[in-house]
């Protein structure tokens, strides 16, 4: 389809495709779904404000995440009494979230043990890779690493996945 | 048959936001869109700001507004900062309060953001009508006008906090009611302290001066029955949880103390040295509250500790508040205090019990607002008190200019709270 969409339209099918990512982006640092529900719709009304003030936005997926990723950097920030990895430790806690269903039946523990037995660096790449299927050349430009560091750290974040699980056959 | 890896990708997949969440979000942004459309003037970083100007072309468009106001509009976005200095009875007054604060209302959506930002508007209103006071023009129209906005911000506040003690956020239920305490015993003190000052040529401080004790006594059991579950909730849940909560009460006492410290030594030379020396005196008081809490916390209290520091916290910020309320008022009253009772004038809490009664002495301003039944705390000299301080208290040093110069609405400076 080769008729120009407005930036309008653009906008909002962003917001169609990508809410959900940014939103489990958020929710999955911050811990707080309410708190990570403000900072989605943040991120969306800063993006907003760029494209109003007439700046075109080659990637708006990747700008998304970035604008996410900083307002989260800000939200530690503010709370800085916690260290990144305290927050990270307990930063997945399904009982907080009583609307998350997925959580009502499964095994709760799973969940958390396993992403909360990685460390936090793993844990943003892997669900950025494998959950919202970016690419490691995105991700990497995202986050403003180079292409090999990220996909070094995926290949570990697997591997420290398999050790926690213990994925020696552990076929369903 | 997919392997565990996959399985956990599947159900990290799970998470998202649910049909409603997600289409009203997608409608706010819609407004969003249409109040600034692409192109629409320079922007500018707050937030608000940006929509506010939006929602102004729209404003101005609509034929419903007066002409003298359209024309004070198109005189560009200034207006929206000229506003926030605007008092009732100001021809912008409505701007602040119709279209600033419902904007900046639109940003805040979780409950917290929610019951924070009613908690500041309850300020702005406060902060209001002690400027007014202390120009000599509270009317009774004007306090009309911010009680009714006041009690529906009150409201709201305990709405919000009802809202997270149901999702089980205790923390941010008792971080919520916590300042929201803080902020109305702050301007019930300086209310008081106002009254004074002016004796009897204002008849309408008083009402408000009453509903807004009323208030603060509700806002205390609020805050105490947030920290009850809270603590209750702590106590079943892995205590790497409970004690990472602890450390951040802790730290956010420590960082508040440092924020009204450095806060009262920028504006040294717009407080008289009683305001100064009173409001160090309660920076020790919260400080020495902090040490308290580390004793409990060694001590293995952890709920009493919480208490502290949360206590501590508060402490801090009315001492804040009320030097920031000081340095807003005309230099020629002044909220001064008599140097020998400093430490004990205000007392937010070492004493045991409630006090019921708000004695109707105007020198004195205390509400014991301390719970901690179990901590069977008692003052720094080893005496248990309760009910009202009347000695001591605020000394009134003033001379209260009556109609003096109207404010240039230009004020910036906003109760930081």
């Amino acid at each position: 389809m080769n008729e120009p969409v407005s930036p309008n339209d653009q906008f909002l099918q962003a917001y169609d495709n990508f809410a959900d990512a940014i939103f489990r982006h958020c929710y999955l640092r911050i811990s707080d779904r309410e708190r990570a529900k403000d900072l989605t719709q943040e991120a969306f009304m800063r993006t907003w404000d760029y494209i109003a003030r007439g700046s075109a936005i080659e990637n708006i997926r990747a700008f998304l995440y970035r604008v996410a990723n900083n307002l989260i950097i800000d939200e530690y920030r503010k709370k800085k009494s916690e260290s990144l990895d305290e927050l990270a430790e307990y930063g997945f806690d399904p009982g907080v979230d009583e609307r998350g269903k997925i959580f009502a039946n499964i095994a709760a523990a799973d969940i958390r043990s396993v992403f909360g037995g990685l460390d936090h660096k793993y844990r943003q790449v892997l669900m950025m890779r494998f959950v919202d299927d970016l690419q490691p050349k995105e991700i990497a430009s995202i986050l403003g690493e180079s292409e090999n560091n990220v996909s070094v750290r995926i290949h570990r974040g697997i591997r420290q996945v398999r050790e926690i699980v213990g994925d020696q056959g552990g076929y369903a | 048959m997919k392997n565990i890896f996959e399985q956990f990708i599947v159900r990290l997949k799970g998470i998202s936001l649910d049909k409603q969440e997600k289409a009203r979000m997608r409608g706010f942004l819609l407004e969003y869109m249409k109040a600034n459309p692409v192109g629409i003037g320079v922007a500018s970083p707050h937030l608000g700001q940006r929509a506010f100007r939006g929602f102004l072309s729209r404003l101005i468009t609509s034929k419903a507004m007066p002409s003298a106001l359209v024309l004070a509009l198109l005189t560009g976005g200034t207006i929206s900062y000229a506003a926030e200095g605007a008092l009732p009875g100001d021809v912008l007054y409505p701007v602040k309060v119709k279209v600033n604060e419902e904007v900046r209302g639109w940003a805040a959506i979780s409950p917290a953001a929610k019951a924070e930002w009613n908690t500041q508007v309850i300020g702005r209103r406060l902060g209001e009508a002690e400027k007014l006071v202390a120009e000599g023009r509270f009317s009774a129209e004007a306090r009309v006008a911010i009680e009714e906005n006041f009690v529906a911000r009150a409201e709201g506040v305990r709405e919000r906090i009802a809202e997270l003690e149901a999702e089980d956020d205790f923390d941010g239920a008792s971080d919520a009611s916590s300042r929201f305490e803080s902020s109305l015993a702050a301007h019930a003190e300086i209310l008081s302290g106002l009254a004074v000052a002016t004796g009897t040529a204002n008849m309408e401080i008083q009402p408000v001066l009453e509903k807004v004790r009323e208030r603060t006594k509700h806002a205390v059991e609020l805050r105490r029955g947030a920290e009850i579950k809270l603590s209750f909730a702590a106590s079943t849940t892995a205590s790497v949880v409970a004690e990472g909560r602890l450390k951040a009460a802790e730290a956010k006492a420590e960082a508040k103390i440092e924020e009204a410290r450095s806060f009262i030594n920028r504006i040294k030379e717009k407080l008289g040295v009683g305001a100064t020396a009173r409001a160090e005196a309660r920076l020790k008081l919260a400080e020495d509250t902090v040490a308290e809490g580390r004793v409990r916390m060694a001590d293995g209290k952890d709920g009493d500790a919480f208490r502290l520091f949360q206590r501590a916290q508060r402490i801090a910020q009315e001492a804040k508040l009320f030097v920031s309320a000081q340095a807003i008022l005309p230099s020629s009253l002044w909220l001064g205090v008599d140097s020998g009772s400093a430490t004990t004038s205000f007392r937010s809490g070492l004493d045991d019990d409630d006090v019921e009664e708000i004695g109707a002495s105007a020198a004195t301003t205390s509400i014991n607002r301390d719970d901690d039944e179990r901590d069977g705390k008692k003052d720094d000299d080893g005496k248990k008190s309760n009910g009202i301080k009347s000695s001591g208290g605020i000394k009134i040093d003033s001379n209260v200019k009556s109609g003096s110069g109207k404010d240039d609405g230009r004020a910036k400076i906003r109760l930081d709270q």
